[in-house]
């Protein structure tokens, strides 16, 4: 489109040129003027018009035109009135009658001569009211749908035009314009009966269509919906547009308002069967055309007005009376192109261009004229000057001959006689005379085929209003050649707008025609290069698509049809991407940017879809103005690939930075890339690494060469190379790692690898505690004297230590994951309990479980502790034998008895002495009294007058002595029982003394040898002694005494056993040793007796155990050295023993710390 | 037939004791005398002279070991054997502290009572020595 400036400089040239060409007509007319029209021979005839509808209405007033026309070509004298029964704005009953009611009357003052019925309201009227109004007046209609010759059977003096629409030559029209309609949409009301039975004959005259085309009717739409509908067409759409659309509110819209308004939101392309919607925006079609309806009612009324009967001139056919017109600006938005039209078709709206293509010439003619004009009014203004102005004028008639432009005058009538014409019209063949004496007619001289054409277009142009206008047509140059010409016509009109005459200029373009079929041939072979191309090409100008290929058009997801000629270049520019194009075009028209750049943004599709394309494109001219031609790549996908190819990049080096394993991508063993992990791993910066070898990180060179080996070998067999050893950092301290190789291609390493390195120092190193932790708690459990078994929740055996292989002689790998009571059958009435602990999370403790081993009672504590982490379920069973705990408790239970006993017998000791005391002393008194040696006795027996030899002799024979002596023994008996019974006591007797034990034992041995008890049953001079006194032994702070009586009763002990052991042949022997042991003083008094079993052994410090026959000891011997030694000392006294060897008691005092 | 200077009084609360070491320290030659308690004792002391006292521990009245002390503030010379059924008894510090020894204390039952009589003939052996060099 022309911008505002060429436009304004074109619409002040055109009135130029149209001045300029009025002065030179009227100078011309100075010279000839001939009379144009006839003078009427008879009055004023009088044309009543009847319009069904309003006057204003474009149909209304195309009809009106028509007629006018065609009566007032010949028919000066005719008086047209005319009358409207506005049917279509008020279809209303009341309405109707007092419309007609007022025509009714105005009828019966003054009949017409002819009434001319448009359309069918009219026709109905009129014929209804005929007899009584119109009885003689003859009646020419048209506009009539559905016309049958019924309609007028029943009278006379009536004929006219029918009309009907041509839907199947314009539906096949449309299809062939469009190859690819799929659907015919029909817009259409039914609320008014004119637009009904307009639906109703669109439906009925349709033609047999292909199978495939979709007929829609859309009647009675509001707008929105309708609007709606229409912006959603996809290609292959045909809008029918069928009648007149009507607001919400009832108001009706016009038919300029419709037809705008549908096209305007219509993706498809837009066709009617009237020409009142043509101009708005309508492609074309063939046409009702009012005019034309007009037109021919006119002609008919004219001849019957000359005399004519009506009857005899025959209805004109309706389809005869519609043409095919097109709207140019249409077709060349759609790229239709003319030659695809119906021949004879009328295009309107063609562009004016006149001045563009003359622009020179027209320039130059204006000039001229401007002067020669001037020149001609200054010497019309005095006679005598006139022979200069007549010089003057020839001289202009010079020009203008010699310029290739004719000049012509036509008369508006019959064959379009030359009033004037420039002498240059020679070049057809043709001289002046020829023409302006009416010998030739101008419309002879149009080639007959363009004749009709050119009638029409001129009909048409003048019907819309276009007084200025321009056609294209062929003339037959008296030589008979055909000659192309540019006509450019303007219409004259008189007074009332009655069309007078036309002016025109005529030029030859046959050379140009011809050049313009090798350019368009030329254009032809680029478009189809432009239209087969699979990139998308665009010509743009003044911001509007002016060519699209197929391809461009499918980037935009639109279609040629909807790009071409209506969307705005930047329109599916992605708005942000806008200002940038801009630029680019900015950039481009001045030349600031090299064409061959692309240029890359980003589009929005028909249906939203967001695309990138790649642009390049370049300044071109386009119709003589400046246009920017172009292809376009969609990218969409590469950028796509390119988007995720950047998003993986990013999201790979993401990892590789958040990854805390070191990371490093190796060709031949050299950093290529490493992340920010490895860097820290090794010490050394990035830019350090990067190109370094591996070996840098190797502690040396074997370990180099043996990992590399050992990695690449790992790689190439499974695809991984994982291995774990040492690198050193840049600092030389040396990490624990594992290394991870992988290569980039599986099947060449060569192209490099990846190569994970986790730093597992820390965890070599927590491995290394770990495994010492459990070594160092393998090493506590096994070396508790308890056996300990760990039990998994199932009673499995999970953990089973030293004591545990000891005590049961199963070893741990047989034990591991046996059930519980097959490998320790001591559990096996605990299991149930076992488990309930379990669950309970309880400690449960058996005390002091008896059982036999090795035919010996034995006691065992079981203790099981459930395992209270939450992760590990299970239990650890301890099993303690405290066999010999239950002994010395169960000793300690005795000693508790006998304490109480001493303590008992220390309170009564006394009283029970002092009786002793006087049996014995009473024997002893008893024994001395009866003595024969006491001289007393002799004397008082002799006093008495006896014989005390006598007595004694009685006493003896009758064993009073005997008597006497067991009195004595047994209460010395029972004074030893009270004594040792005191001994039970705990109370200290004394502070004790500095002794050294072994003075203190020679001086019991010696004891030994005269006690009165032993030398009554072993003769302990017998006994070999051997002595072993280490010299230096401290001495003990001690009771002697008590001391003492532990070494007797030891050593009483020990001869009593080697005496049953006699006759083994082997000589008695006690063995004394005295020595120091740590702060302690050790004495070991050892026999070579017959030794005691292990049963004995472990009783022998029980009070009352004994061995001896009854009666030959109290069995409190050793109990009480027991407790003299640890209760009253704070030593130790034990026993080792082996039967058949010996028996060695072992007792363990304090030394005294300032005792030497 | 009287010997001078071996006089002993026995002191114990129970008759038996009393006679049976009366009988058996008098077919020894000894003068014996006996109390049953202490302070029938003391009176005794004041009265008469003795060489030696036999003195059992538990008494009515004051104690054996009184008895000792308050004898030898009476007669300093008074020589003393302990013969007690206590088991447990030990020289209390007062007594040693007047000169007696481990070796004056007898132990009841005691089964011969030759060990007493020749503790009593130690005593007065000492008491003449001292005499005759005094």
């Amino acid at each position: 489109m022309l911008d505002n400036l060429n436009g304004g400089q074109e619409g002040s040239m055109k009135i130029w040129a149209r001045l300029s060409l009025a002065i030179l007509i009227g100078l011309m007319v100075l010279s000839t003027s001939p009379s144009v029209l006839a003078t009427p021979a008879s009055a004023a005839r009088q044309v009543l018009i009847i319009h069904s509808y309003h006057a204003g209405l474009s149909w209304t007033e195309s009809v009106m035109d028509g007629i006018r026309e065609a009566l007032r070509q010949k028919h000066d004298e005719v008086q047209i009135s005319a009358e409207f029964l506005d049917a279509r704005r008020y279809p209303g009953h009341d309405h109707a009658r007092q419309i007609r009611d007022v025509i009714v009357a105005k009828l019966q003052g003054a009949p017409p001569d002819l009434v001319i019925a448009a359309d069918n309201a009219a026709l109905e009227f009129v014929l209804a009211r005929r007899e009584q109004l119109l009885a003689q007046v003859p009646i020419v209609f048209c506009g009539i749908n559905s016309f049958t010759p019924s309609m007028i059977a029943d009278h006379r003096q009536i004929t006219g035009v029918a009309e009907d629409v041509s839907v199947a030559e314009t539906v096949a029209l449309a299809l062939r314009l469009h190859p690819g309609t799929r659907e015919l949409i029909v817009l259409g009301r039914t609320s008014v009966p004119a637009d009904k039975a307009n639906r109703d004959s669109f439906a009925a005259a349709l033609p047999a269509l292909p199978a495939q085309l979709k007929i829609s009717f859309w009647d009675d739409l509001p707008l929105p919906e309708l609007q709606a509908r229409l912006v959603g067409l996809k290609e292959g759409a045909v809008v029918f547009l069928n009648g007149l659309l009507e607001e919400e509110n009832g108001r009706q819209l016009m038919y300029g308002e419709t037809t705008a308004w549908v096209c305007r939101h219509s993706a498809a392309p837009v066709y009617s069967l009237w020409d009142v919607y043509l101009g708005y925006g309508i492609v074309g079609g063939k046409l009702i055309s009012g005019y034309r309806q007009g037109q021919l009612a006119g002609e008919m009324a004219r001849r019957i007005l000359l005399g004519e009967s009506a009857d005899a001139l025959p209805v004109v056919n309706a389809l005869d009376a519609n043409r095919y017109i097109f709207d140019f600006r249409q077709l060349e938005k759609l790229n239709i192109p003319l030659t695809e039209l119906p021949e004879g078709a009328v295009v309107v709206n063609r562009p004016y261009s006149f001045y563009h293509q003359y622009k020179t010439l027209v320039w130059a003619t204006a000039a001229l004229v401007l002067v020669l004009s001037s020149l001609v009014v200054l010497l019309g203004l005095t006679v005598v000057r006139r022979r200069r102005a007549e010089a003057a004028l020839r001289q202009a008639n010079l020009v203008v001959e010699n310029s290739p432009v004719v000049l012509f005058r036509w008369k508006a009538s019959e064959g379009w006689p030359v009033a004037l014409v420039s002498k240059n019209v020679i070049q057809f063949g043709y001289a002046p005379e020829e023409l302006l004496s009416g010998a030739v007619s101008f419309s002879s001289l149009v080639h007959p085929e363009d004749l009709e054409r050119v009638t029409t277009e001129v009909q048409a142009h003048s019907a819309c209003g276009l007084d200025q206008f321009r056609q294209q047509y062929r003339l037959i140059t008296k030589a008979g050649e055909v000659r192309w010409v540019d006509d450019h016509t303007v219409i004259e009109r008189g007074p009332g707008g009655r069309i007078a005459s036309y002016e025109g200029t005529i030029i030859d373009i046959t050379e140009r025609q011809r050049a313009e079929a090798a350019l368009q041939e030329s254009e032809r072979k680029f478009r189809d290069l432009a239209e087969k191309s699979v990139v998308g090409v665009y010509l743009t100008q003044d911001m509007a698509f002016k060519y699209v290929n197929e391809r461009f058009a499918a980037i935009h997801g639109y279609s040629v049809a909807e790009m071409t000629g209506k969307m705005a270049a930047d329109a599916a520019i992605f708005p942000e991407d806008r200002p940038v194009v801009a630029e680019m075009v900015r950039q481009r028209k001045k030349g600031e940017a090299p064409s061959l750049q692309a240029a890359v943004f980003r589009i929005v599709t028909k249906n939203g879809e967001l695309r990138y394309v790649e642009d390049y494109s370049t300044n071109t001219l386009y119709r003589g103005r400046p246009a920017m031609i172009g292809t376009v790549v969609d990218i969409t996908e590469r950028k796509q690939a390119e988007e995720a190819l950047r998003q993986n990049e990013g999201v790979l080096r993401s990892l590789l930075e958040a990854t805390p394993a070191g990371v490093g991508l190796l060709v031949d063993r050299v950093f290529q890339r490493v992340n920010p992990a490895l860097c820290r791993m090794t010490g050394y910066l990035e830019r350090e690494i990067i190109g370094m070898k591996t070996r840098v990180l190797y502690p040396d060179e074997e370990t180099y060469s043996s990992v590399g080996r050992e990695l690449y070998e790992n790689m190439t067999k499974t695809g991984l190379g994982v291995m774990e050893t040492r690198l050193k950092r840049k600092d030389g301290e040396l990490i624990e790692v594992l290394l991870c190789l992988s290569p980039f291609d599986p099947t060449d390493a060569s192209k490099g690898v990846t190569a994970t390195v986790l730093d597992i120092t820390e965890r070599k190193q927590a491995e290394e505690e770990t495994r010492r932790l459990r070594n160092y708690l393998s090493n506590i459990i096994n070396s508790m004297p308890s056996v300990l078994v760990g039990v998994d929740v199932n009673g499995c055996v999970t953990q089973w230590n030293s004591a545990a292989e000891k005590t049961t002689g199963i070893e741990m790998t047989q034990a591991r994951g046996q059930p519980l009571d097959r490998v320790l059958p001591m559990m096996h009435r605990q299991l149930d309990q076992l488990r309930q602990a379990m669950r309970t999370r309880t400690v449960l403790t058996w005390a002091k479980v008896p059982r036999i081993v090795d035919g010996e009672l034995r006691y065992e504590d079981v203790t099981v502790y459930p395992l209270i982490s939450n992760d590990l379920e299970g239990a650890v069973i301890r099993v303690d034998d405290v066999t010999e705990r239950v002994r010395i408790e169960e000793m300690m239970v005795q000693s508790e008895k006998m304490l109480s006993v001493g303590g008992l017998a220390a309170g009564m000791a006394h009283e029970i002495n002092n009786p002793l005391g006087v049996i014995l002393q009473a024997c002893q008194n008893i024994l001395r009294r009866c003595s024969l040696d006491l001289p007393a006795n002799k004397r008082v027996a002799e006093e008495c007058g006896g014989n005390l030899s006598v007595l004694w002799q009685y006493l003896h024979q009758r064993d009073i002595f005997t008597f006497l002596e067991d009195i004595r023994e047994s209460g010395q008996r029972a004074a030893e029982i009270v004594r040792n019974m005191l001994s039970f006591s705990r109370k200290a007797e004394g502070t004790g003394t500095a002794v050294d034990l072994a003075d203190l034992l020679e001086r019991t041995v010696a004891l030994a040898a005269s006690d009165y008890d032993l030398k009554k049953h072993y003769d302990f001079r017998q006994i070999e002694i051997v002595r072993e006194y280490q010299p230096g032994t401290p001495r003990i702070i001690c009771q002697a005494g008590k001391i003492q009586q532990v070494f007797l009763n030891i050593l009483r002990n020990g001869a009593q056993a080697m005496r049953t052991g006699e006759g083994t042949g082997r000589a008695s022997r006690f063995m004394l040793r005295v020595r120091p042991d740590d702060a302690m003083v050790r004495v070991e008094i050892e026999d070579n007796g017959p030794g005691m079993d292990e049963a004995t052994r472990k009783r022998v410090f029980e009070p009352f155990y004994t061995t001896k026959p009854p009666g030959s000891g109290t069995g409190l011997g050793l109990s009480v050295s027991y407790f003299i030694i640890t209760k009253n000392h704070g030593g130790m006294l034990t026993v080792e023993s082996s039967p058949g060897v010996g028996t060695r008691f072992i007792i363990r005092l304090p030394a005294a710390k300032d005792a030497g | 037939m009287r010997e001078a200077g071996r006089r002993v009084l026995v002191v114990d609360d129970e008759e038996c004791i009393r006679r049976n070491l009366r009988i058996y320290l008098e077919d020894e030659g000894f003068e014996v005398s006996a109390a049953e308690s202490g302070e029938e004792a003391l009176a005794i002391l004041v009265r008469q002279p003795f060489e030696a006292a036999i003195v059992d521990m538990r008494l009515p009245g004051i104690d054996g070991n009184t008895f000792i002390e308050q004898a030898h503030e009476v007669d300093s010379e008074l020589g003393f054997l302990v013969f007690t059924g206590s088991a447990g008894y030990q020289l209390p510090e007062r007594l040693t502290r007047i000169g007696l020894k481990e070796s004056q204390i007898f132990k009841k039952p005691l089964s011969d009572m030759t060990g007493l009589v020749e503790a009593l003939t130690g005593i007065l052996r000492e008491r003449q020595d001292s005499k005759e060099r005094g």
